[in-house]
This record gives structure tokens, C-alpha cells and sequence, in this order.
């Protein structure tokens, strides 16, 4: 099937943030441009040096001590955070690190104070983002990281937690109230007794604490261990319904067409769910075309974005942190374990006063006040309050952007997403008119 | 080329969309507004405030008996009654409730309480059951039904709590009207208009964009009215109370305002921290009573000043104390029925994890804001209905 530079334009954006057209797969082949992408990609850890574990500091250790630590743990996983971020902007594998993204708001979990719960399970979602959803689940629920979360420690024999096994259903795999009741998450608590870690971050199950007597799961009876669950899950066809509704949303759009939702999650069912075979489906179908610019921009997309096309290191960690937190989606600090509720909540007024500015501030060498707020006016003026300031953004190299761009014009490039009737603009353009179209509402989408 | 030719081809701006009116006047919308209900002032102690040292059981020896450091006595306290008394840094608090225009609720939480700050401040944003994971906040989904622009619902911070968000309405956090009018209404902004379009996401983007423009204007332009002589503390708490009210006093079309002070989580040496943070409360919100109170608008005026969780009974080992449950809050009204409700319906003697058990659900007071002060559906807000506690007269 013929493709258009607009369409190469939307698939580049929605499966790797934003890449240069130059970059492009050259063939016009939708077919072989959707193998290109989905073939050249390719797990390539974040690597951050953590020292190893000293389990005394936290047994024996004085509270001040461990105080120092968790201060050191926070501006660890802070650092870690940011490194996702550029890597996100200078990896080969963009693809792999968008569905890392996806999956990170998935399995939403906090670990913002902890580098070793972060670094673990954000590789974790990374080395599967695109091989097995089984897999994927079975790695996430070991992860001490999870485990941890959702209180999987605190679930012994004879006193469950529920917290864990609830969420399980409700939003990693069946959704809320599908195929499961009240009595099934009880007992599925009980197949998951006695999880854990130990302190290598290795997971174990402590058969003191498992309880392996009988328990009776979604209308079966038996001894089921955790894994036996998963596999029982993943036998209902209406995990892969759930897992294409939130894929769906994520790259598609807000609107749920229930059609296309079955196509997708037929293919991952079939496939014994594998993701890539979903993705590729995704990408090769015509209504994934047919939904450019219908979507917002998380603000990790919007950063990523503008990162990619101007190239930004964003060597500063806290600003970058401060700029996560103003636009509401900070990594590895989603709200709660439902993850961020995306679509239009992304933006209200104030945030998208912010997100237009950004692009602005981002491009102007701006710097952004210790105290950030939405008022933009006030982080650009640069007079006041300068040793507040911190330096966030480095100077862009407007001539290596206009020589990146040879294929498509400035503003089909910028806003790879525009209606296309809505801009003909053939001529050179000056870096003042690029700093309009990133200000421009039609920016915000995708 | 020249810009204006630019933004022309990119299809930015039609021709003559330098003399957009602005809506609000266009629309007429500024006559003639008349408020059904009264505007509602929310104040948030973010971090938990610990409200057995708020609302102190001097008269009940469960409390003497598990806080050995930080147990007030009765000749330190502001006396309420036989059991309980108010902080002493609470004055005008106290005067308030000594007048019938304060009522404090006693524990008031909810079933299966969340000790986490992000979790439960969740619960009371939203407005759901400890287990449910919602995005909206009861406030967004007030403004979702009743209003249409985001300067119906104002906090002055740098960040929209998530209580002001709903389905498709939300509030607006600023910090500086006059940046934010500036910033909104730069020469670029103004030029650019809605397309005309069937992308309902690129509609709505710009629905935003607008409202926020004419939000920046509206909020802009009446908070320069009139300026506020008005004395008020000097602590940010009070600042933010000093431009709410600014703005109420220019009959601004708002019934919703929130405000917040932090710095709650007293888990170490708590009766410093508390005594100074109650100590701006009472300060801030006195000044902003007395304000409100000489222009005759508290008649006009809720106040609801509330917690994530309380904190538990038996004090740490570190003269502070940790992350509990049910909580004492406060509503600020003209025509209550009572100066304390639950007052009394407090049990130290039989906790639930080191924790008096709760006796009133919060949705319970939201109820009963939303459909006698707010003047519209609870149910349709909330979700369902709970019991009432009948605040009102």
C-alpha cells in the first residue's frame, strides 16, 4: 500500500515522539515501513551505577543515617529520571523506549524515592515493552518494585492483603469487575501469599508465609500458585480486550471505536500475546491513519518532542523535574496505580497556558525560575531575580534544524500533525516563525 | 515574509482577527450575574494535620495517657466545652465558633482509611471509596454541570489541586493575575483563532485556549477594580487569602475559590511546627474573616478547612506523631445549626489500628455544601447519597 509523507509523518510521530524526515524509511510501502520501524528495535538498558545494597544500614543503621540515605535514594532516582529523558530523546530505539512509556503509565508505580526499585523495574517494562505481555506480567509482578506497592509483603498466609490481587484484575489485566468477583480476589490473594524479594532484588516466594491449600479461582478448584493465576488471566480473552482498549487510547485516540478495539485485541489473543504483533497490525491499519492530530500530547511526548527536534540535553535534572511536575506527569510518579488518566485531563487552563509557552522558552535559551509557575512571562525575564535562575535550556542550533529539514516544509515538520489543508508554506522560514508554530494550540496534538 | 502573511498561510489567524471582541462582553455575560447560592472557600492543611491537637480532648485521659509530651492541658486550651477545647494558637477560630459561625466536626473520614498523603488527599479530592481510582475531583465535576469557564473555580497557586478538575471543566490555578492577563493576551495569542474544523480534539484545544484568554482577562480586570488596603499577615497562606478575597469583594462571578498551607506532616518535635502553622491559619483566616465581614460578604461565604487524614493517638518517640485516619475539620458559615457537630462522637477508648474510628463520612459535608450552599445536585456529583449531618439552618 502507497504511503504518504503525511502518513509517514503521523506514524513517526505517534510511535517514536518525533523523528526528522530525512530519517525516514524510504520506501512508500506501509507495509515495509511499519516492519522498518517495528524491526529496528532493540533493548538497550538505562544504565545508572547504584552501589550495591548494604542491608545493614537499614536493620542496624542510626535514623539519621538512614535518613542521609533516603535523601540520596530520592536524588538518585531524581538523576534517573532525567536520563530516561534524554535517552528517550537520543536513543536508535525510539519505539522501544514509547512503549516503555506505555507501559510505565500501565503499570503505574511509584518509585520516585527509590533508584534500585526504579532502575529494576523501568529496565524490566524496556526488555519486554515489545515481546510477550506474559512475560511482561509475570516480571512486573516479581518486581520487588511491586511488590512493595502494592503490599505483596504484607500478604501472608492466613492474612491476606488484597491490594495486590485486586489491582491485578482490575487494572493490569481483566478491568474493573469483568470476570472476576469479590471472592475471586480473596482468593487469588491467597495464591500470592508469601511473594517477595530478597535483598539482592531477587524474587522469592517464602513458603512459610505462602499458603498452598486449595483455592477456588474464577469457578475452578485447585492449589494455584501466583503464576498459575497469571496463566488463568491471561486465558480470559478479555485481558487482551483490556490490554488493547489502553493501546488503543494511547495511540489511537480518545474515542473508542469498538470495532477496531476487537481487531486489535483479536490479534494479540491469537498471537499468544505478542505485542509487536499487535503493534504491527496497528501501524499496517488504515483507521490508525485516520486518527492524526485527533490526540493530546502526554507532556512526556510534548518534552520528548521538542527534545528531538532541537536536540536539548536537559542538563539539569530538578528543572527538569520541576517542568514534569507543572505539566502533571512526572516518571516513575504517577498519581496513583491506575496510572495518569490521560487524554483531555492532560490539560486545563492553566497547563495549557504553560505547554504553549514551552516551546518558547525551550527555543528563546530560556531560563526558568527556582519557583516555577505558569507565567512564563515571569521564568522569561531574565533581568529579575537572575540568581534564582536556574539555566535549563542550552542554545539551539537553528541552522542544523533548518538543514535537518529538507523534505518537508518547517511547519509540516513542527506540526506534523496539522490538517494538512490548513498550511502551504513553501518559503524559507526565520527561527521567530518556528517559535510561533510551537506556540500554537495545534502543537499540543499528535 | 512578513509575519502576518505567515500566520495567514499556516492558518493561524483569518482575516480581521485582530478585532476579536472579547467574548464575555461580546456575550453580554457580565450583566446581570446573579449568584444562586453562596461561594464556597475551600483551605487545604496539606500533610495531615494532626486534629486531636486542633480540636484537643483535654477531658477524656485516653489522651493524656498516649501523648506524654504533646498533650495540651485544660489552662493552655481554648474551652469548648467539659471534653474538648480548641489549640491555643486558634483565637479567632474560637470567637468564630463562640459566635455560632464556626462549626467543628469531629471524626470525620471515610471506610477503610488510606494512610498515604498522596492517596487519601486523592480520596478527598475525588470524592471516591478508598478502593476507587478516579480522575476528576468532586469540585471539577461541580463545574462540569453548573459553570463553563475556568475563572468559575480560582486558586491561587502554581498548580490546579485535583479537586478543581472534572470531565471537561476545570478551574484555574495563577499565581499573578496581572502576569498571567499579560502573558494570555500577548500580541501573538490575540491574532490567533479557532479554525474551523472537525477534529473535536483540535476544537477543543482551542476551546481551552480561549476560555483560559478570557479567563486571564475577566480575573484581571476585576482584581484591579479595587485595590484591597486591607491588612492581612504577611505569610504566603495569608497572601492567597488577601487576593481571594480581592476578588470576592468585586463580585467576581466565582463561587469557587481553594487555598492551601503545607507543612503538616509533624511526625518530629510536632508542637513547634503545629503552634506556628496553626498560628498563620488562625492568622491568615482571621484577616480574611474581618475583610470579608466589613463588606457584609460573609453572609454570601462558605468556608470548608480540611485534612488528608488525622493523626494517630499515641505519639511517636520522637515527640511527633503518625499518619492516622478520621480527622477534625471545620465549616465556616452565617446560618448553621449548630457550633459543633459529632463534637462529641469521639471514641479513644476503642481505635482501629491505633486510631479513632470515623463517624462521619467527608461526602457527607460535601453533600450538604453542594446542595444547600452550592444549590445543585449532590447526587449527581457525588456519585450516590449519604447520610446528612444537617450543618445548615
Amino acid at each position: 500500500m502507497k504511503m504518504t509523507s503525511e502518513e509517514k509523518a503521523h506514524l513517526y510521530a505517534r510511535s517514536s515522539f518525533f523523528v526528522f524526515a530525512q530519517e525516514w524509511n524510504k520506501s512508500d510501502d506501509r507495509k515495509k515501513v511499519v516492519e522498518a520501524i517495528v524491526k529496528d528495535q532493540k533493548f538497550d538498558p538505562l544504565n545508572y551505577d547504584l552501589p550495591k545494597l548494604d542491608p545493614d544500614v537499614f536493620k542496624k543503621g542510626s535514623k539519621s543515617k538512614r535518613q542521609a540515605l533516603r535523601k540520596t535514594w530520592r536524588q538518585q532516582a531524581l538523576e534517573i529520571n532525567a536520563i530516561w529523558i534524554r535517552k528517550m530523546i537520543t536513543t536508535k530505539y525510539a519505539f522501544q523506549e514509547r512503549m516503555t512509556l506505555f507501559w510505565t503509565g500501565h503499570f503505574a508505580c511509584r518509585t520516585i524515592d527509590n533508584p534500585y526499585f526504579t532502575l529494576d523495574l523501568n529496565n524490566k517494562l524496556r526488555k519486554h515493552a515489545l515481546g510477550n505481555f506474559r512475560d511482561l506480567l509475570v516480571e512486573v509482578a516479581k518486581s520487588p518494585a511491586m511488590i512493595n506497592y502494592l503490599h505483596l509483603k504484607q500478604n501472608k498466609k492466613g492474612k491476606p492483603n488484597e491490594d495486590f490481587a485486586r489491582e491485578l484484575c482490575e487494572l493490569f489485566t481483566l478491568g474493573r469487575d469483568v470476570d472476576y468477583t469479590e471472592k475471586d480476589v480473596m482468593e487469588i490473594a491467597r495464591a500470592f501469599t508469601g511473594w517477595t524479594y530478597n535483598f539482592n532484588g531477587e524474587h522469592v516466594v517464602n513458603p512459610r508465609q505462602h499458603d498452598d491449600g486449595e483455592k477456588t479461582i474464577f469457578g475452578k478448584t485447585g492449589r494455584y500458585t501466583g503464576e498459575d493465576v497469571l496463566d488463568m488471566i491471561l486465558e480470559n480473552p478479555h485481558t487482551a480486550d483490556f490490554i488493547a482498549k489502553k493501546v488503543y487510547l494511547e495511540f489511537v485516540q480518545q474515542e473508542l471505536n469498538d470495532q477496531h478495539v476487537r481487531e486489535l485485541s483479536n490479534v494479540l489473543f491469537q498471537s499468544n500475546y505478542s505485542i509487536k504483533t499487535m503493534m504491527t497490525y496497528l501501524f499496517e491499519a488504515d483507521w490508525f491513519y485516520e486518527a492524526k492530530a485527533k490526540r493530546l500530547k502526554s507532556p512526556i511526548e510534548l518534552l520528548v518532542g521538542l527534545g528531538r527536534m532541537f536536540e536539548l540535553e536537559f542538563q539539569d535534572a530538578k528543572s527538569l523535574f520541576r517542568i514534569q511536575k507543572v505539566l502533571g506527569q512526572v516518571l516513575f510518579d504517577p498519581p496513583n496505580v491506575a496510572g495518569w488518566p490521560g487524554g483531555r485531563s492532560w490539560i486545563d487552563a492553566s497547563r495549557l497556558a504553560f505547554r504553549l509557552r514551552l516551546g518558547a522558552l525551550i527555543t528563546n535559551k530560556g531560563v526558568v525560575e527556582v519557583e516555577l509557575t505558569p507565567e512564563l512571562d515571569e521564568m522569561l525575564s531574565q533581568k529579575t531575580k537572575k540568581q534564582k535562575a536556574l539555566q535549563l535550556f542550552e542554545e539551539v542550533d537553528w541552522e542544523k534544524f533548518f538543514r535537518k529539514q529538507k523534505t518537508l516544509t518547517a511547519p509540516e515538520m513542527v506540526l506534523q500533525t496539522i490538517e494538512s489543508d490548513q498550511h502551504h508554506v513553501s518559503e524559507e522560514l526565520k527561527a521567530d516563525n518556528i517559535i510561533q508554530l510551537l506556540s500554537t494550540p495545534d502543537f499540543q496534538l499528535i | 515574509m512578513d509575519r502576518r502573511r505567515f500566520l495567514k498561510q499556516t492558518g493561524i489567524i483569518t482575516a480581521g482577527t485582530l478585532l476579536v471582541p472579547s467574548f464575555l462582553r461580546a456575550n453580554g455575560l457580565l450583566n446581570g450575574f446573579e449568584r444562586n447560592g453562596k461561594r464556597l472557600v475551600i483551605i487545604q492543611l496539606s500533610g495531615g494535620n494532626d486534629g486531636l491537637n486542633t480540636v484537643v480532648p483535654y477531658g477524656i485521659d485516653a489522651y493524656h495517657q498516649n501523648r506524654n509530651s504533646l498533650a495540651y492541658q485544660l489552662s493552655e486550651i481554648l474551652k469548648v466545652n467539659e471534653k474538648f477545647g480548641l489549640h491555643p494558637a486558634l483565637k479567632g477560630f474560637y470567637d468564630l465558633q463562640q459566635k455560632g459561625h464556626l462549626s467543628i466536626i469531629n471524626s470525620v473520614g471515610y471506610p477503610n482509611p488510606n494512610r498515604s498523603h498522596f492517596r487519601s488527599m486523592d480520596i478527598w479530592h475525588t470524592g471516591s471509596d478508598a478502593n476507587e481510582y478516579w480522575s476528576s475531583g468532586w469540585l471539577g465535576r461541580y463545574l462540569d454541570k453548573n459553570c463553563n469557564h475556568a475563572y468559575e473555580a480560582i486558586e491561587f497557586s502554581g498548580e490546579l489541586s485535583l479537586a478543581m478538575k472534572g470531565e471537561h471543566q476545570a478551574g484555574i490555578a495563577i499565581s499573578n493575575p496581572n502576569a498571567f492577563y499579560k502573558t494570555m493576551n500577548s500580541e501573538f495569542f490575540q491574532q490567533m483563532t479557532k479554525p474551523k474544523s472537525k477534529n473535536e480534539e483540535l476544537n477543543y484545544v482551542y476551546r481551552i485556549f480561549n476560555d483560559t484568554r478570557n479567563s486571564a482577562e475577566y480575573i484581571y480586570d476585576q482584581y484591579r477594580l479595587k485595590e484591597n488596603r486591607s491588612d492581612y499577615a504577611n505569610h504566603n497562606f495569608g497572601q492567597q487569602l488577601k487576593k481571594i478575597a480581592t476578588l470576592i469583594k468585586s463580585d467576581i462571578r466565582t463561587p469557587v475559590f481553594y487555598a492551601s498551607l503545607g507543612g503538616f506532616d509533624t511526625h518530629v518535635n510536632q508542637k513547634n511546627s503545629q503552634n506556628r502553622l496553626l498560628g498563620q491559619l488562625d492568622s491568615g483566616f482571621s484577616d480574611f474573616i474581618n475583610d470579608l465581614s466589613k463588606e457584609g460578604l460573609m453572609k454570601d461565604t462558605t468556608v470548608l478547612i480540611f485534612s488528608e487524614f488525622g493523626r494517630r493517638l499515641k505519639e511517636n518517640a520522637s515527640r511527633g506523631t503518625d499518619h492516622g485516619a478520621a480527622n477534625a475539620l471545620f465549616i465556616i458559615d452565617s446560618d448553621l445549626s449548630s457550633n459543633a457537630h459529632s463534637l462529641n462522637n469521639i471514641d479513644l477508648d476503642n481505635l482501629e489500628k491505633g486510631d479513632p474510628k470515623f463517624q462521619v463520612d467527608f461526602r457527607s459535608i460535601y453533600q450538604e455544601l453542594l446542595s444547600h450552599r452550592l444549590k445543585v445536585d449532590a447526587k449527581a456529583v457525588l456519585g450516590k447519597t449519604f447520610d446528612g449531618i444537617g450543618l445548615f439552618a
